[in-house]
């Protein structure tokens, strides 16, 4: 089994009283992972214990099968961009991503410059000081500077902070690609539509405490204390609402004013096996089914109320 | 209709910030959209009567923005970045912010207790903002942008930097007061699914001009294709829903069926009967705000 | 036996149907604001501990020179301190750098706050001019320090009358004291609210405004005091009027017929020139602090 790009084992980490990271285990592979949490969950702990900012209090962190504080051969395959960083205001932008590229080593710095600054579409402005950008491209610059030395890990904090629609969609774009080239990427982010359509796998942080890690599908049937919520549209909503009602796999059934129907259950598997059955037996048309509580959001909102 | 831009343009120096742009924007929750630098906080200082334009005009209510200071006490703003002083209560905050609006001072002093209560402010009220959690300070920055009921209120990125829960609270928020306070508002936001949640209408800006206005139903309006997903046998399920001629293809998880109207419906149900495949999901597939951005250097 | 009638009461949102006043509500509103922020009030403990402590300290050297006059005069009746011990006149020279401290401490804490944590946005979009902002916040810092000015002359002139074997008879000797320091008083608070003010409207952080105010006091004080020994009597005259501590005082020894200042070479130039050197800092101070406030807005 190959080594995981991260590897965090029983980390803990306190500034005095304040425990920010309680006893956290996971590993991370290669693809896209998001990291969510509430505030002061302790995710931004987490991303520097794991870019070697800092050293856990207890436990430990291996990256890319090193110690990323103290070993600089790992230091150059990783790429970190923060929210909380200023930048370097008096330089232009190329300067800025050149001098990164230079920090790592990298052989032609100015050529690998200039393809990180045109996948983040700062072509443009990069003659510009840093000082004169919006956040959004400040974001930008300091996301080419991540990755211009061509990280196998890339640890992104709030990555899109002030970033416009347009530059959303294109961000998420190149995101699949790196990855898709075989990089590990970790991102932190408070938009959790975005991290659903980004990310493969989650990690849930709260309070300190790994609270739920995987597929957010996955997360969701093993909150199992739960009862899925499902909204049917149909034809004959009171007569499927009775129907439905009546096996033992809905636990109740709710009929709105618009005529949808929401039913209850903690066996979601078996109703979603049954209901196109049910429905044709009482020659009812479908309409419309959704899960309501399924999404990345539904599932952070259970967990963190827990 | 609340504000009118006619015309309107406002350079700085070569640089056009907003140019000879038309638009109204009427009593609804509108978004403004664009790109950073589009000009939209150059449109909103304009109509706050912050700034002069360097041609046309902006209206607000029927008056020239820039001309009256007065006008300004029926708006409401409630900036994206910190603006909070933090050894004052926000009782006192408020009833002062109501004073500065006009407001006489028991008149502010009421207003500001309602709109606390409104806002979901309680005991909290009394202590020093510099105490409170970011919900609070998000939920006191909306009170000072409602106070003295404006006819108009413009929201400036109100959920940035607050985690999954406190954007769910300040989304809501938001919504009751268009719905339930009857407030109209002027929402500018960076993230398409918000907007899509609240807006009634949008306007997008981009290099200093309109580039779309328009209903958000209409854009997000369903269409007549239909997603199938199904956690299992999805092969099976194709299969079925051809043999009773239902043409579908396959995108990841999803069965994408075009053209579904009436009696259709009935033929995916049988289909997914026929396959035995577990239904996890059928809907219409709608429109996005996000797609009017995607096309090469946007709409 | 009727049944009583139960009532739900709507708590929903209202529309304000009430009046709503324009620019002068707004600015008495700032003005009110800026006099509780100046004092402490509603602000906790730690804010009053500034002012409270300022005004208490100012009140020592009048209620020591109160003591010391009400003891000669006991010690020996009939002579009349008041020529030869320091009194009102001499007040505001001995207090002075408590008052620029004061002043500047005040000063940066009504200007700069709002800048350095963004309220000054909510106040812009509000039915007032930037400049009225401005205005109401120096009309605040004026009020202060004229009351922070008289409050120790009247304490000295209550502690000298009371002090006096004949309180009556002193009161009637010398009530010409109380223009006089009223007056003093309040030019020396116009004078010194208007240039923190203009400090206080550039500098962002408040420790640096009120370091600059106090700095530039007594550094342009003490050199000035040095360099104009070394010239001749002319020049030094109209040198000694960039003293900055030193400009209300000649107004103050105007007034009283004193010699107080520092620097005492600018008091052989003609009196016109003394007032209207201070009126013209006290206005240019004050302009450029309105108009700094009315170009923030763009």
């Amino acid at each position: 089994m190959t080594e995981p790009a991260i590897r965090v084992d029983a980390v803990s980490k306190w500034y005095g009283s304040l425990v920010a990271v309680n006893d956290v285990s996971f590993e991370v592979q290669t693809g896209i992972t998001g990291l969510l949490g509430p505030n002061g969950a302790g995710k931004t702990t987490l991303l520097k214990l794991i870019g070697g900012a800092a050293a856990p209090s207890q436990g430990s962190v291996r990256v890319l099968g090193g110690d990323p504080r103290t070993n600089r051969a790992v230091h150059r395959r990783i790429g970190v961009m923060s929210e909380h960083e200023a930048t370097y205001d008096l330089l232009n932008g190329r300067r800025l991503v050149e001098l990164a590229a230079r920090l790592h080593e990298v052989p032609d710095a100015r050529a690998a410059a200039r393809a990180a600054i045109d996948a983040v579409d700062m072509a443009e402005a990069a003659g510009r000081r840093v000082a004169t950008y919006s956040r959004g491209m400040k974001q930008r610059i300091k996301l080419a500077a991540a990755f211009v030395h061509d990280p196998e890990l890339l640890i992104l904090d709030e990555p899109l902070t002030g970033a416009d629609p347009r530059h959303r969609v294109e961000f998420q774009e190149l995101l699949h690609r790196l990855a898709a080239e075989g990089r590990t990427i970790l991102v932190s982010s408070h938009i959790l539509e975005e991290v659903e359509s980004l990310a493969s796998r989650v990690l849930l942080v709260v309070s300190g405490k790994l609270a739920a890690e995987g597929d957010h599908h996955a997360i969701r049937a093993a909150l199992d204390e739960r009862p899925y919520h499902v909204q049917v549209v149909c034809s004959a909503p009171r007569r499927l609402a009775a129907a439905l009602v009546e096996l033992d796999t809905v636990d109740s059934v709710q009929v709105g004013e618009d005529g949808d129907v929401v039913l209850l259950s903690r066996n979601v598997a078996a109703v979603q096996q049954s209901l196109p059955a049910l429905a044709r037996d009482l020659s009812i048309r479908l309409t419309r089914v959704e899960p309501l509580d399924d999404s990345l959001e539904s599932v952070f909102e259970y967990l963190v109320e827990r | 209709m609340l504000l009118r831009a006619r015309g309107l343009t406002k350079r700085y120096g070569k640089i056009v910030a907003l140019d000879r742009v038309d638009f109204e924007i009427e009593e609804a929750v509108t978004g403004l959209l664009g790109p950073n630098g589009a000009g939209k906080s150059t449109a909103i200082k304009l109509f706050l009567g912050l700034i002069e334009p360097t041609e046309g005009t902006a209206e607000v209510l029927g008056e020239t923005a820039a001309s009256t200071v007065a006008v300004r006490s029926r708006l409401g703003y409630m900036p994206e970045h910190d603006c909070l002083p933090q050894n004052l209560s926000a009782a006192e905050f408020l009833t002062h912010m109501a004073e500065v609006s006009g407001l006489p001072p028991a008149h502010a002093r009421s207003r500001a207790a309602e709109t606390l209560r409104h806002v979901g402010l309680f005991e909290e009220r009394y202590r020093p903002i510099g105490g409170y959690s970011t919900g609070m300070r998000q939920r006191v920055k909306l009170a000072q942008a409602l106070v003295h009921d404006p006819v108009l209120v413009f929201l400036d990125e109100p959920a940035a930097g607050l985690d999954p829960g406190g954007r769910e609270e300040m989304l809501a928020l938001i919504r009751k007061t268009n719905r339930e306070f009857g407030i109209n508002l002027l929402f500018s936001s960076h993230i398409m699914g918000d907007v899509e949640r609240i807006c009634d209408r949008i306007l997008v800006l981009d290099a200093g001009r309109v580039v779309h206005e328009g209903e958000v139903a209409t854009l997000t309006r369903e269409t007549e294709t239909v997603y199938v997903e199904v956690t299992a046998r999805q092969d099976e399920l194709v299969a079925a829903l051809r043999e009773r001629r239902v043409e579908a293809r396959v995108e990841g998880r999803m069965v994408v069926v075009p053209d579904v109207v009436d009696e259709r419906y009935d033929r995916i149900r049988d289909a997914l009967v026929a396959s035995g495949a577990p239904l996890r999901r059928l809907a219409p597939q709608r429109g996005t705000l996000t797609e009017l951005f995607r096309q090469r250097g946007g709409p | 036996m009727s049944a009583a009638a139960g009532r739900v009461y709507d708590l929903g949102f209202r529309r304000y149907e009430g009046p709503r006043e324009g620019r002068r509500c707004a600015v008495l509103a700032v003005y009110k604001n800026g006099l509780r922020t100046a004092l402490g009030l509603g602000r906790g403990g730690r804010a009053k501990v500034v002012p409270w402590l300022f005004i208490s300290a100012s009140l020592i050297p009048a209620v020591v020179m109160a003591l010391i006059a009400g003891a000669v005069d006991r010690a020996a009746p009939g002579f009349d301190a008041s020529k030869s011990l320091p009194s009102h006149a001499h007040y505001y020279a001995i207090a002075a750098i408590v008052m620029v401290v004061f002043v500047a401490v005040i000063g940066a804490e009504l200007y700069c706050p709002d800048r350095r944590n963004g309220t000054i946005s909510l106040y812009l979009v509000r039915p007032l001019r930037p400049a009225d902002y401005a205005a109401a916040r120096w009309a605040a810092l004026v009020t202060v320090v004229v009351a922070a000015a008289w409050l120790p002359q009247v304490v000295l002139l209550g502690g000298l009358v009371l002090g006096a074997a004949d309180p009556i008879g002193y009161l009637g000797a010398h009530w010409a004291d109380i223009p006089r320091f009223l007056l003093a008083g309040a030019a020396l608070a116009v004078y010194y609210a208007s240039l923190a003010s203009v400090v206080s409207a550039y500098a962002t952080r408040r420790a640096y405004a009120a370091a600059f105010v106090v700095g530039a006091f007594i550094v342009s004080g003490a050199v000035v005091a040095g360099v104009v020994d070394v010239l001749s009597r002319e020049t030094g005259r109209w040198l000694a009027l960039l003293s900055l501590p030193d400009v209300p005082l000649y107004v103050n020894d105007l007034i009283f017929g004193a010699s107080t200042a520092g620097t005492t070479a600018a008091e052989h130039l003609p009196a016109a020139v003394q007032v209207g050197w201070f009126l013209l800092v006290s206005a240019v101070a004050t302009l450029a602090t309105l108009d700094r406030y009315r170009r923030l807005a763009r």
